[in-house]
């Protein structure tokens, strides 16, 4: 029932199902979603920008696969003391007064280039 | 006990009969694990090659799988493609595998290999039909996982066979 040769058989199938374990867990985000009134657009997580939206009233900054809310002309300013949002989390960043919504997402490059809603 | 056969298209018709029946038969074998069966026809099939009988080995594994697929009422339908691909993956693993590993393998082992692929090779074509986004994840290993146990029975199974003491003897024309 048993010979040695059998041994590299179930090394291979021990190997084979412990391998999504033990692989580093790769990300699956790799988009910015910014919805801005009724626009949504999409940046790459891993290109590093500062913008503004909102006709100069929000200054986002992407900067090393993390994305924060730089400046803002609102009053209470809790989107700039949120700070950095990271890819992992699965946090919003949200500028009521501005109504500004930023999440990671996962998207597919396809060959949409805007969403009209 | 001697079989003795003239050509191989008898030894063939016998055990494609004895395989799509245990194929058939193993629809009443429950096991506590939900979507496993045990794959009693692969036993033949390793029986053959562990006999060096490829070419029937092959025949028998294909033929099961249309007869057996004809009295379940699902020939050429999408769960008798994936069943056949499955079937024709595991052949050539097994027999890859005891060409490589010759006797240092025992019909357990072959037998594993075989239920691996048998279920990889069918977890392909879905991800091929249904959902290309996927890639290797977890699902591979609970697959890999769940078929280890079929693919044990199945071998002990086979290797009681092979101890048997049956002869294939060509008859000389």
């Amino acid at each position: 029932m048993f010979k040695f040769g059998d041994l590299i058989i179930y090394a291979a199938v021990l190997s084979a199902a412990l391998f999504p374990f033990l692989r580093e867990k790769e990300s699956e985000n790799n988009k910015i979603q910014v919805i801005h009134d009724k626009h949504t657009e999409y940046f790459d997580a891993g290109k590093d920008t500062i913008f503004f939206i909102q006709g100069n009233k929000v200054e986002i900054e992407i900067k090393g696969r993390k994305v924060r809310i730089k400046d803002s002309d609102c009053r209470d300013k809790y989107c700039v003391k949120h700070g950095w949002l990271k890819e992992d989390q699965n946090g919003k960043i949200i500028c009521m007064p501005n109504k500004v919504i930023i999440e990671f997402v996962k998207r597919e490059d396809d060959f949409i280039d805007a969403v009209t809603e | 006990m001697k079989v003795e056969y003239g050509t191989r298209i008898y030894i063939i018709a016998v055990f494609s009969a004895l395989a799509s029946l245990l194929q058939l038969l193993e629809i009443f074998i429950i096991l506590p694990i939900p979507f496993v069966k045990i794959g009693l026809a692969n036993a033949i099939v390793l029986f053959f090659i562990a006999r060096k009988q490829y070419l029937i080995a092959f025949a028998v594994n294909i033929f099961r799988v249309f007869i057996g697929g004809f009295f379940s009422a699902k020939l050429f339908s999408l769960p008798f493609i994936f069943s056949l691909s499955g079937a024709t993956l595991s052949y050539f693993v097994m027999v890859i595998l005891f060409v490589i590993l010759g006797r240092f393998v025992s019909l357990v082992a072959l037998s594993v290999s075989g239920a691996i692929a048998f279920n990889i090779a069918q977890y392909i074509l879905f991800v091929y039909f249904f959902d290309r986004s996927v890639d290797y994840n977890i699902t591979v290993s609970v697959i890999i996982l769940l078929s280890v146990i079929p693919g044990v029975l199945t071998g002990i199974i086979a290797e009681i066979l092979n101890r048997q003491d049956i002869e294939l003897i060509k008859k000389p024309r």
